[in-house]
């Protein structure tokens, strides 16, 4: 592996080309590049590793156009941007960069409608929502944005269909429909929302076969 | 006789195939690209058995180096982009370029 091709772009800050714990990023089929970038409370999109067509929108806040602590982020095939809140344990959608649309669901709980540091989102290609709802060690699953058809999997320990208390993170839903979730130490895969084919690898270390804070997931 | 013969050629051939396509890297089947943060470091495995560990990084800020990373994404293009987080920046490395990840499959 020899990392042919690095290229970086930004720096800490929060002007122009600059980043302050950017944790997610999203690449849509034009190329453009979405980046939550956390703690300047804010989403950007560049149109490639240039930073060519910089765009960001947010401030700090739980109202419309606000963010506090952005983590996840998603594109969906009509172009529509979901985020994940960690300080508003809420998701938002909106259908694009000016913020027009905005949608949110979500407060701080354990019940249907909430959320206990919400870190990932991903959008499947029917439209469901799966979201990674880490301090609830549970994977959330909801049809669209009014949160009707809420489905959850999951609870804290180490047995089948149980997460960390904290760790999980990354989630990644396959063509086939299978669930991939970044746990801690270790990835789980699952067939459906049942837990069905509850397969995990991974063990806490820096070894072959070992993770220390799994962050996101991607299959391809 | 000629029928039994067919089966039991028909039984090995399955078997040798089964062989075959067993030793024989899922290259087509998706493979999973895991951000392994605290590590700082950038994991792929062909599949849930952890075939094929192929890593990439060490802490740091040059090239080959991650601090922190937590995003992934892998495009259309097989090119992989990575949130750095505490370097505060993004990262692109070309996926397929003949001496990458592909490289020590």
């Amino acid at each position: 592996m020899t990392g042919a091709g690095w290229t970086t772009f930004g720096s800490r800050g929060s002007g122009v080309n600059q980043f302050y714990i950017p944790t997610r990023l999203f690449v849509d089929p034009a190329g453009k590049i979405y980046v939550a970038d956390r703690n300047n409370d804010r989403i950007v999109r560049v149109n490639d590793m240039t930073g060519a067509g910089w765009t960001t929108l947010g401030s700090r806040g739980s109202g419309a156009n606000q963010f506090n602590g952005p983590i996840g982020i998603f594109v969906d095939t009509a172009g529509r941007i979901y985020v994940t809140e960690g300080g508003n344990n809420r998701i938002v959608r909106m259908n694009d960069m000016t913020g027009a649309g905005w949608t949110a669901l979500g407060t701080r709980g354990s019940g249907a409608n909430q959320f206990n540091l919400p870190r990932s989102v991903f959008v499947d290609s029917a439209g469901k929502i799966y979201v990674t709802d880490a301090r609830n060690s549970r994977i959330v699953r909801m049809n669209d944005m009014t949160g009707a058809g809420w489905t959850t999997l999951g609870s804290r320990g180490t047995g089948i269909g149980q997460f960390s208390e904290d760790g999980m993170d990354g989630i990644f839903v396959s063509r086939a429909g299978q669930i991939f979730v970044a746990d801690s130490s270790r990835i789980v895969r699952i067939n459906d929302m049942t837990g069905a084919g509850w397969t995990t690898f991974g063990t806490s270390g820096s070894q072959k076969g070992q993770f220390i804070g799994v962050g996101g997931i991607f299959v391809r | 006789m000629r029928t039994a013969g067919w089966v039991v050629s028909a039984v090995l051939l399955t078997v040798v195939m089964g062989a075959s396509s067993g030793s024989q890297a899922p290259a087509s089947g998706p493979r999973i690209f895991i951000a392994d943060s605290d590590s700082n470091r950038l994991v792929r495995i062909d599949d849930m058995t952890g075939a094929g560990w192929t890593t990439l990084g060490s802490r740091g800020a040059g090239t080959n180096q991650f601090f922190t990373p937590d995003g992934i994404f892998v495009d259309a293009a097989e090119k992989i982009y990575v949130v750095d987080t505490d370097n505060q920046w993004l990262v692109r490395i070309d996926e397929h370029d003949g001496g990458g990840l592909d490289h020590l499959r």
